[in-house]
């Protein structure tokens, strides 16, 4: 009975890997869906404000307080080179790299979908990135597509352009009369 | 006295070439007195080769305030802006990176570096 019921439990947990479904969490940016494996969000909070850095890149938004821990808090939107500013009703997820918190802002967290293998397309030579390898594939849902994103190359440098460092440039003026 | 500030987060630092160093530069404070040849410009740079950050004071003329506020007004990140800097003469150059990537990627040509 024992290894019977053992055999079973083998065989259900086959057919689900066969299946190859993953659970990805869906959030949005720019009225664009994005999806991400759950494994890699540890939890989901809202923006309370960040602390701006000096010389920071221009896709840190900043620093904020997690129970504690002060964590870098990456703007998505300018990581991706997405130009329009809006910080209302923002999300921050809680993500692990090299075992440090980093928060990343989204304009808000959807749901967790359970996605099959046979929705995603992930040949890369039909998608446009460039070689960034940070997105996985684009998912059908329903009549939504959802870009499927590895969030750790996200944030990491390596992949997107190191050159992001050196974004960002202003002149101040001070006009001062004759004298 | 009157302040006033042009504000580009997608413009790429300015690459400064200065007393034979290189550096980039995320801002600069410009002081306009009226009837002035010169104005007092603070570069605000990191160096380079070491990335030490260093406040260059220098004096710029009209045509090199120029372009710097016309190079933050454009807010465009596919442009790169290399200015030099020597005693009184200044020179500058935009590219387009995407302009450059095809030049360094056609069959021939050589890679550099900006």
């Amino acid at each position: 009975m024992h290894s019977d019921h053992g055999e079973k439990i083998m065989v259900v947990n086959n057919q689900i890997n066969s299946r190859e479904e993953m659970q990805m969490l869906t959030f949005s940016l720019d009225n664009v869906m994005y999806g991400v494996n759950v494994s890699q969000v540890r939890e989901v909070k809202n923006f309370e404000g960040v602390t701006p850095v000096p010389y920071a890149p221009v896709y840190v938004k900043g620093v904020t307080n997690l129970r504690g821990e002060v964590i870098p808090v990456i703007d998505l939107r300018r990581r991706f080179g997405m130009i329009c500013e809006k910080d209302e009703n923002t999300n921050i997820m809680i993500i692990v790299q090299d075992k440090h918190p980093v928060g990343i802002m989204v304009d808000s967290v959807m749901e967790v979908l359970t996605l099959s293998k046979n929705d995603i397309e992930s040949n890369t030579d039909s998608l446009i990135v460039d070689k960034s390898e940070a997105v996985l594939g684009v998912a059908k849902h329903d009549k939504e597509l959802i870009i499927l994103l590895d969030l750790q190359k996200v944030i990491s440098k390596d992949p997107l352009t190191l050159k992001e460092d050196n974004r960002g440039f202003q002149v101040q003026v001070q006009n001062q009369p004759k004298q | 006295m009157e302040h006033s500030e042009v504000k580009s987060d997608n413009a790429r630092n300015v690459i400064l070439s200065y007393n034979d160093k290189i550096y980039y530069v995320n801002g600069v404070n410009v002081h306009v007195q009226e009837g002035a040849d010169k104005l007092k410009a603070i570069f605000h740079a990191k160096r380079a080769s070491d990335n030490a950050l260093e406040d260059l004071d220098i004096e710029i003329n009209q045509g090199t305030y120029d372009i710097l506020m016309e190079y933050a007004k454009l807010d465009k990140l596919d442009l790169i802006m290399v200015l030099q800097i020597e005693g009184n003469s200044s020179k500058w150059c935009l590219m387009s990176e995407d302009w450059l990537r095809n030049q360094v990627n056609s069959a021939g040509s050589k890679s550099y570096i900006v």
